[in-house]
């Protein structure tokens, strides 16, 4: 039995930051530019298609998160700290909060490589694990770890869901703000590294390999950040943030024998469903993301494209922040008014969210 | 708060058995159940402690549902426990199947990633399709719902050995947010070799027995078991004509920021997720009688738990009844705080407070009534349970009788 919730309070996402490949960007700018992506069309989408020799972030993450205790992070954990510190050094989220109100929720299954190494090497030279590593890697509490970087005392939280990990972690953190009775902050990050424990999962898990695609989606690096929080609470330049409208999670959407083709037109219907119980004609919506899996499908006004990349437990978000940050800051596109995004996985969990631009 | 959440089941095994009343009791008897490895490999002379509190494989055999793999114990536990606490909530599963229903939980299947990671060492291996099934984090949250046929908001949180009452306050805000009318929120824990490797390493472990505010206390032991709680709306479970008597206050939620497996040396993060609970429960700190300490047996968590739990209720810690019965069944980790949750509930329902066992000697800085080595018998109306995890993540959950 699914049922959707529509906010009678406006809960914004405020601010993000995001990295890949090519861009380091966030809602306000372009942080820093590949030299790869110099030469490229300016479109991100197209940037990330073209670069499939360049699916590793190649900036220098220190620069951002500085040295101090990063040989103890996996490479995933450093992408969502590099992402955590552009989203509050943009924000001014420690300024305008206390640190015991600022929260951090983190979408990961275990940043996949470095759980294993972890795990492996408990298993095979005991004597070996790193005992300051283990609890990150090993348990899974990258959030305790990004908290501790920032001085966080919030709640620090993972939320596991594979593909869906990063919306499961934004609905989780809008959940938590409207049944506050402070006002309170929230940061949601998804990250991960490029790995063999990625790339194995690809192969065998996922199963992206009967949709007929033109274009596989290609494992890049990359992390989100994204600050959520009342819009009351939120600062002048949340004038250019989204209001979350509604959001439902629901597990039966499909029948486990369905092919992904089919899987994917009961995901639009499910949205569609999600969408009307808003009050919202899903034709009205300027931008449709909907993902099952890797494979992710951006409906707009102008058209329909696939996603090219596969940033795991990130790829929904990442693409959002692509199509409400990057398209705008790099080629002057319009922000949409309108943006619906879905995720699912092949067993039919599903995760909605319908966001609409803060008016000026 | 606003919409007052009610606990109207909960369910519980551990090695006493199934049951939690059963547990319960086994805990007011103050029977230890530690005993040599017989699942893990712990022959190596690295291993110092060979004792878990384990539930034996012929449970595992006996407890056999056609919902899941074989192999899949956690979830078994898990499953074991939510069809006991759906009988005590008077929920028949096809009538939940009608409800808006979510599921916030923790449990994992731990040597699956264990047999995941040591089968990625060759990466031309093709992996054993259950295997990869069960690494899946919401292999068990799936069960749950092929078992109990709830298809709402569901949610599986990594918080360490905080996890638990993180997936109660999870559940807590699914009703108070209207999202749902029931929750199931808990999880299970069967112990695995990598975190036995893990406290061996940190020296966390104990030498011999788990001691919690003893002055010679070594460390944790750990153990299996499975708690789950069946939280409700008081209005709806008003509305089907059932009567909870316990309800949940308030929850607080904070993290140390201060280092990844060392608690804050002002325990600022416990005392944080301890007055926000306070705070959300609307409650003075003399409301509370009852702690359930997170207490794992190690020399900085029983002392800086006792430190916070003195700081928060000032003059009133003295009159607090304070146990662990991590003493007893050890710490069961990411189902550790659900577990406690469950003796939560019985503390209020019997009027019997289990005992802190295995207590030897005192600590001048930890000087609280531990309820050592013998149950109390007291009138608990309110009480909290403490949950303090690896990353600093800190939750502390209050609990009232209510009617």
């Amino acid at each position: 039995m699914s049922y959707s919730v529509k906010l009678a309070d406006e809960i914004l996402i405020s601010g993000f930051s995001a990295i890949q490949p090519n861009y380091i960007f966030s809602h306000q700018q372009v942080i820093a530019k590949n030299k790869f992506a110099e030469n490229q069309p300016d479109n991100s989408v197209n940037f990330v298609m073209n670069t499939g020799e360049l699916p590793e972030v190649a900036f220098d993450l220190t620069t951002y998160i500085g040295r101090k205790g990063l040989r103890f992070h996996d490479r995933s954990s450093k992408l969502i700290l590099a992402a955590i510190k552009a989203v509050l050094d943009e924000t001014k989220l420690l300024e305008r909060y206390s640190r015991c109100d600022i929260n951090l929720i983190v979408g990961s299954d275990g940043a996949l490589q470095s759980q294993n190494d972890v795990v492996r090497e408990a298993m095979l030279t005991p004597k070996m694990v790193n005992p300051k590593a283990y609890p990150n890697r090993g348990c899974n509490v990258i959030a305790g770890q990004a908290s501790l970087m920032f001085g966080l005392l919030g709640e620090s939280t993972v939320i596991s869901s594979g593909y869906r990990s990063g919306i499961d972690a934004l609905i989780y953190a809008v959940r938590k703000i409207l049944v506050a009775s402070r006002p309170v902050s929230y940061i949601v990050a998804a990250g991960e590294a490029l790995s063999g424990a990625r790339s194995w999962r690809k192969k065998y898990k996922t199963c992206a390999d009967d949709y007929g695609l033109p274009i596989e989606s290609l494992p890049i690096e990359g992390a989100v950040a994204l600050t959520v929080e009342r819009s009351i609470n939120s600062s002048p330049h949340a004038n250019q943030g989204y209001q979350v409208i509604g959001y439902q999670q629901i597990s039966d959407s499909f029948d486990d024998q369905q092919g992904q083709k089919e899987k994917l037109i009961h995901a639009n219907d499910f949205l569609q469903k999600f969408l009307f119980q808003l009050g919202y004609p899903y034709e009205a919506i300027d931008t449709v993301i909907v993902g099952l899996e890797d494979r992710i499908d951006v409906q707009t006004k102008a058209g329909s494209y696939g996603v090219p990349y596969d940033v795991f437990g990130a790829t929904g978000l990442l693409q959002l922040l692509e199509t409400i940050g990057l398209n705008h800051a790099v080629n002057g596109d319009a922000q949409p008014q309108t943006i619906a995004l879905s995720q699912s996985d092949r067993q039919g969990c599903m995760s909605m969210l319908l966001l609409r631009r803060k008016p000026d | 708060m606003g919409r007052t959440v009610c606990v109207s089941g909960y369910g519980a095994v551990t090695p006493y058995g199934s049951g939690a009343v059963s547990s319960f009791l086994g805990l007011l008897q103050g029977r230890s159940a530690y005993q040599p490895a017989t699942r893990l490999n712990l022959s190596d002379s690295y291993f110092t402690q060979k004792q878990i509190a384990e539930i034996s494989q012929e449970w595992m055999h006996r407890a056999w549902l056609p919902e899941v793999l074989p192999q899949a114990d956690a979830t078994r536990l898990t499953l074991t426990a939510i069809l006991e606490a759906l009988e005590r909530a008077a929920f028949p599963l096809d009538r939940l199947r009608q409800l808006r229903v979510g599921i916030a939980i923790t449990t994992l299947e731990s040597p699956a990633l264990e047999d995941i990671a040591i089968a990625t060492q060759d990466p031309s291996a093709v992996p054993d399709e259950s295997l990869m099934e069960l690494a899946d984090p919401e292999y068990c949250l799936r069960a749950i719902r092929k078992l109990t046929g709830v298809s709402g908001p569901g949610m599986v949180l990594s918080n360490a050995c905080a996890s638990g009452n993180h997936a109660i306050a999870a559940g807590v805000d699914l009703i108070q947010s209207g999202e749902v009318e029931v929750a199931i929120v808990g999880g299970a824990c069967k112990t695995f070799q990598s975190a036995m490797v893990g406290f061996h390493q940190f020296q966390g472990i104990s030498q011999d027995t788990c001691r919690p505010f003893s002055g010679n206390r070594s460390g944790v032991m750990l153990g299996d078991g499975a708690g789950i709680l069946i939280l409700e709306s008081q209005e709806h479970a008003n509305s089907r004509g059932f009567q909870p008597t316990i309800a949940i206050s308030g929850y607080g939620t904070s993290c140390d920021a201060y280092d990844m497996m060392t608690p804050h040396p002002e325990g600022v993060g416990m005392k944080l997720a301890m007055q926000r609970a306070l705070e959300h429960a609307g409650l003075q700190p003399d409301a509370i009688q009852y702690i359930n300490a997170h207490g794992t047996g190690t020399i900085q968590n029983d002392r800086l738990e006792t430190l916070s739990i003195r700081s928060v209720f000032g003059t009133h810690a003295d009159q607090l009844m304070v146990s662990s019965t991590k003493s007893l069944h050890g710490h069961t980790l990411l189902a550790a705080s659900a577990l406690e949750a469950v003796w939560c509930c019985c503390v209020l329902e019997q009027a019997q407070v289990p005992p802190t066992m295995n207590y030897e000697c005192s600590d001048p800085e930890c000087d609280l009534d531990y309820v050592v080595n013998h149950p109390r018998t007291a009138n608990v109306t309110q009480c909290m349970n403490n949950s303090f995890g690896f990353g600093g993540s800190n939750s502390s959950v209050i609990f009232s009788k209510v009617g």
